[in-house]
């Protein structure tokens, strides 16, 4: 039972997002399609190719893991955020049976459903417009869970850091942005010089992870595919420090 | 006596700060007991710390008899608790707030149900079953949270100022809620820095004063024992001397309180010292005490 008891939290996110489901799940389709046209038809017109395929298939991955690792990170930063200070919803919970633990894992297990969610959304329409064959989606989807727990858990990580809903910018500025352009989501980050490489591996898991999503337009490498897996490590280690931090923060 | 929850020598710092100085406290089955205190006495503390939700330096704290830093979860399975902040989800409506926190407790969506409607009525808010949070009033608000607090059927209810902040009217109404569930045999605890609430509903209430208990007993008995049942108000003005009167004399802001058993002597007494001097005669109430132990008022 001690188990399972974060699944009332994550059930009444899922509640809530059911409502807004318009505004949630529509909407933010939006963002890979404006993606899609802007860099892989427009500015793919005047790329050769990259890696021996088409600049529009190079960045097909790319557009999946960011809008996964979007909607997960958003969650658990803003969307938690609220919840613990504004709307105090934190407190109402931890007046049940449920403890401190229980929510923060609620949380970080219903962003990274969230990010897994878009994740789909996107690889659906990629499907349909016949960018992407479903054997190759199947093969994203495991790798996607990992992907969106790895944000859902960092996000939950500085949500137990940071003091006011404006000091997000620091990680948003100075991780996330970067991460966004230097983990070889739009271009080979070979074409850096070596200490970024070298920055790029060890601190945006997202480098691996599109390396071995990669790998099914390249020349297939099962090893490569299962690098994308020990990222999970990245994943646990925030899960793991974060609920400690938010036991600190909230358990005075 | 079934205490049902036990409190002693509890020591609580924040961050080097005495929040509660080493507190002794009981609370009975069946009794409703208050806390009242100004702003910052650590009313708040001890009830975070009843409700497991915050841990103490020192002392130890049984609820049920069950140590609080042991067994949480079994403990908040019992209680209810309306806290001093409103935290209805703002985006539930008024059902879906009682259903999603009945899950918390899990109890199964068929009981959860027949649950909410009774207590829906129980508060007044049937009519307002598909509304949303926002929509409501202050006092609908408390109230739903009341009925919220009275899901997981609890036995023991803990308010934390449950009517600051409301009108008079929507004040009694809580009033009522709380008697009526007091007579259903529910332990109740209250905080509260209005001394009617507390006299017109506590059993027993403790007096804190910056981390510390002053006094506890029944709010009547209080008053009688410490400063006499009734009090003389007079005007403050600095060639009176009252060294010749009876009674406990307290000088606060512009005024002189005379508290005393009975005011026969105290009027006699006065009319001896100056024939024209104005003054009230009213009973001693529980701010009368207070301001006497501490030299400030309950209300800020």
């Amino acid at each position: 039972m001690r188990l399972f008891m974060w699944f009332p939290v994550w059930r009444r996110n899922a509640d809530v997002f059911k409502k807004l489901f318009l505004v949630n799940f529509f909407l933010p389709l939006l963002e890979p399609l404006f993606y899609l046209f802007a860099f892989g038809f427009g500015l793919g017109a005047f790329v050769r190719d990259v890696d021996g395929v088409s600049y529009k298939t190079y960045i097909l991955p790319a557009i999946v893991a960011m809008a996964t690792l979007n909607a997960s990170f958003f969650y658990t930063t803003y969307s938690s955020f609220v919840k613990m200070i504004f709307q105090k919803t934190f407190d109402a919970i931890i007046a049940t049976p449920l403890s401190i633990e229980d929510v923060v894992i609620g949380e970080i297990m219903w962003g990274t459903t969230r990010g897994v969610i878009s994740g789909v959304m996107v690889l659906l329409l990629f499907i349909l417009l016949k960018l992407i064959n479903i054997k190759i989606a199947l093969c994203y989807l495991p790798l996607l869970v990992i992907l969106s727990f790895i944000f859902s858990s960092l996000g939950m990580f500085f949500t137990a850091v940071v003091n006011n809903i404006e000091s997000f910018n620091y990680p948003i500025f100075l991780y996330f942005t970067p991460m966004l352009f230097f983990s070889g989501t739009f271009f080979p980050i070979t074409a850096l010089p070596a200490p970024v490489i070298a920055i790029s591996y060890v601190f945006f898991p997202l480098t691996i992870m599109l390396k071995s999503f990669r790998t099914f337009f390249l020349e297939f490498s099962l090893a490569t595919y299962f690098y994308g897996y020990l990222t999970a490590i990245h994943g646990l280690f925030f899960f793991i420090v974060s609920i400690k931090l938010m036991k600190k923060k909230l358990f005075k | 006596m079934t205490a049902v929850i036990k409190g002693s020598g509890i020591v609580k710092r924040y961050d080097g700060f005495e929040a509660l100085k080493g507190v002794n406290f009981y609370v009975k089955e069946g009794e409703i007991a208050g806390f009242l205190g100004p702003n910052g006495a650590g009313k708040t503390t001890l009830i975070k710390l009843v409700t497991c939700t915050s841990f103490f330096d020192e002392g130890s704290l049984t609820v049920f008899d069950l140590d609080t830093k042991h067994h949480p979860s079994k403990i908040k399975s019992f209680i209810g608790l309306v806290p001093q902040d409103n935290n209805l989800d703002p985006d539930f409506t008024v059902f879906e707030n009682l259903l999603v926190y009945s899950r918390y407790f899990f109890i199964k969506r068929r009981d959860a149900e027949r649950r909410i409607d009774k207590l829906l009525r129980f508060v007044s808010l049937s009519d307002r079953k598909d509304a949303k949070v926002n929509d409501l009033s202050g006092g609908m608000k408390r109230r739903l949270i009341i009925a919220r607090s009275l899901i997981n059927n609890p036995k023991l209810l803990i308010l934390d100022e449950p009517t600051t902040g409301l009108d008079p009217q929507a004040r009694r109404h809580i009033w009522e809620l709380i008697t009526e569930l007091k007579k259903g045999g529910k332990t109740v605890v209250l905080t509260t820095h209005y001394m009617e609430e507390a006299e017109q509903l506590c059993d027993r209430i403790y007096i804190l004063d910056s981390g510390k208990i002053l006094v506890e007993g029944a709010p009547k008995e209080l008053v009688n024992t410490h400063i006499g049942h009734e009090t003389v108000e007079i005007e403050n003005c600095p060639e009176l001397n009252l060294s010749s009167i009876p009674g406990k004399k307290m000088v606060y802001k512009d005024k002189i309180y005379i508290h005393c058993q009975d005011k026969k002597e105290v009027l006699h007494g006065l009319e001896q010292l100056c024939g024209d001097i104005k003054f009230v005669v009213r009973p001693s109430n529980l701010e009368d005490l207070f301001i006497f132990l501490t030299g400030k008022e309950l209300k800020e």
